[in-house]
């Protein structure tokens, strides 16, 4: 009876931690396009969201180890229980509400990696951690992966401007990148369901197989595969606005052909590391794209004060979620009464975070008004200087 | 501690020459449909930079447009090329 009740806790976490997983990546895919106006906010989401659904169904290859190595499970290290997943999952929901009502854009993955590892360091002790694993995977990828990605979006912009720049005065029509970046922010949505759905689906997995309830080194269940599908895009469609208004407006103005270079990078960049084996962060890589574009466009600028909040975020991530999840274990160390606490905990952290975020409402509406205001402020900005050069020398 | 230091500098060059091709290939379909009439085609000024330009021309000539069109399929492909590379079930 004990048991059952923790494994139903820990889907249900699991399938929460996939909704706000969902809503925070989101605009890793659609900040720029609805920044743009090439979508509009409530059509970029459902977009999104389909995507991350039809993604979900399209691979379960779920790793063995959903830590990547990070930590030492079976003999000699840690024992996976349903109460130390429970415990790592509440560690990695806290730091993703938190980062989302800061509206910072950080990495889901690595919030759920600091969750488990603080977990296991209650449980098991310092010795259950690869620290080599954690340098090599964790926090080398976190400087290389806005590197690449910002020099590639960086190029990538340098060369849509240079090609489409005319000298005769007459329309370039870059006002095309709009329709293309429909398509490349597609890709980057349709990648992120392959891969993200997959990480709880493979907790709720580790966590059937832990409880006896299904075979190891089965696959995902259907039912698995579905819930997580769906709660992902639920997530994702309900938006995460601030962190969108944060990348697609906080960090540089984004136009057409910057968002159009900045999405392709980030496709780019993510589909080689997936397929050329070096792991990376699909929200690292989105904000060095933006960064990246905004250095390659004349006369814009990028907001770094912005940047270094961004990766101050990503510093804290780990230890942070890793502290939260090992409070959690150490909780649920009492036993029954541990697990019913961290629950109740974790509850009111979650509906004090969304009471909180209501003093400063960001939805789909203000954040459209806030795009337009932005676009406003640069087309009188742009128009002025232009307009008396051109009548004088007609 | 061990950084795959060839696997990373692989995947960066892959990602710079892959995000380079599509933008070019989509940029030279707009700078194709940008392409004026013949009449009208030297005009020299200072260099345009705007960003929400469309262009709906129809004295455009036809050769242009269809090279537009031919760029913009071409850089689809490899959209659809991440594509087959996402799904699983299409490279095995």
């Amino acid at each position: 009876m004990d048991l059952t009740l923790i494994v139903v806790l820990v889907i249900a976490l699991a399938l929460f931690f996939d909704f706000t997983n969902g809503f925070h990546d989101t605009a890793n895919a659609m900040a720029t396009p609805i920044a743009t106006g090439a979508l509009k906010p409530k059509v970029a989401v459902a977009l999104a969201a389909v995507l991350n659904l039809v993604g979900a169904f399209l691979s379960t290859e779920v790793s063995k180890t959903i830590s990547g190595g990070i930590i030492r499970e079976g003999g000699g290290g840690v024992q996976i229980t349903p109460e130390f997943i429970f415990a790592g999952l509440i560690g990695a929901i806290v730091w993703n509400l938190v980062t989302w009502f800061f509206g910072l854009p950080s990495s889901s993955s690595h919030a759920l990696f600091g969750g488990l590892i603080g977990a296991a360091l209650v449980g098991a002790g310092v010795g259950a951690i690869d620290f080599g694993v954690v340098a090599s995977k964790v926090l080398l990828p976190a400087l290389f992966a806005p590197l690449i990605a910002g020099l590639t979006a960086f190029t990538a912009t340098r060369i849509a401007y240079a090609i489409t720049r005319r000298h005769d005065g007459r329309p370039d029509g870059r006002g095309v990148y709009r329709y293309g970046q429909i398509f490349s922010s597609s890709l980057v949505a349709l990648a992120h369901g392959t891969n993200d759905a997959q990480k709880t689906m493979g907790v709720i997995t580790l966590t059937l197989i832990a409880a006896g309830m299904q075979e190891a080194g089965e696959g995902p269940q259907f039912w698995v595969v579905a819930s997580c599908a769906v709660a992902i895009a639920i997530g994702t469609y309900s938006g995460g606005w601030r962190i969108i208004l944060t990348m697609g407006t906080g960090l540089t103005s984004v136009k057409p052909a910057q968002g159009f270079a900045a999405e392709t990078s980030t496709a780019a960049t993510i589909l080689a590391s997936s397929h050329l084996g070096f792991a990376l962060s699909t929200t690292q890589v989105a904000s060095g794209s933006v960064i990246g574009s905004g250095l390659g466009r004349r006369g814009s600028s990028v907001r770094w004060a912005t940047a270094r909040r961004i990766v101050v975020g990503w510093l804290f991530t780990l230890p942070a979620a890793g502290v939260v999840g090992a409070l959690a274990a150490f909780i649920t160390q009492l036993g029954f009464v541990g697990i019913v606490i961290d629950a109740i905990l974790g509850l009111a952290f979650i509906v004090a975070i969304f009471v909180l975020s209501r003093n400063d409402r960001v939805d789909s509406a203000s954040l459209e008004k806030e795009v337009n205001a932005a676009g406003q402020m640069v087309k009188i900005k742009k128009v002025k200087p232009k307009k008396p050069p051109r009548s004088q020398t007609a | 501690m061990t950084i795959d230091w060839s696997a990373l500098l692989l995947v960066g060059l892959v990602a710079i020459g892959s995000a380079a091709v599509v933008v070019t290939l989509f940029s030279i379909g707009i700078k194709l449909l940008a392409v004026p009439p013949a009449d009208q085609a030297v005009v020299v000024g200072k260099p345009r930079d705007d960003e929400t330009d469309d262009v709906s021309d129809p004295t455009r000539p036809r050769s242009a447009t269809l090279g537009g069109i031919v760029f913009f399929v071409l850089s689809a492909i490899g959209v659809l090329f991440g594509v087959y590379l996402i799904i699983p079930a299409l490279h095995g």
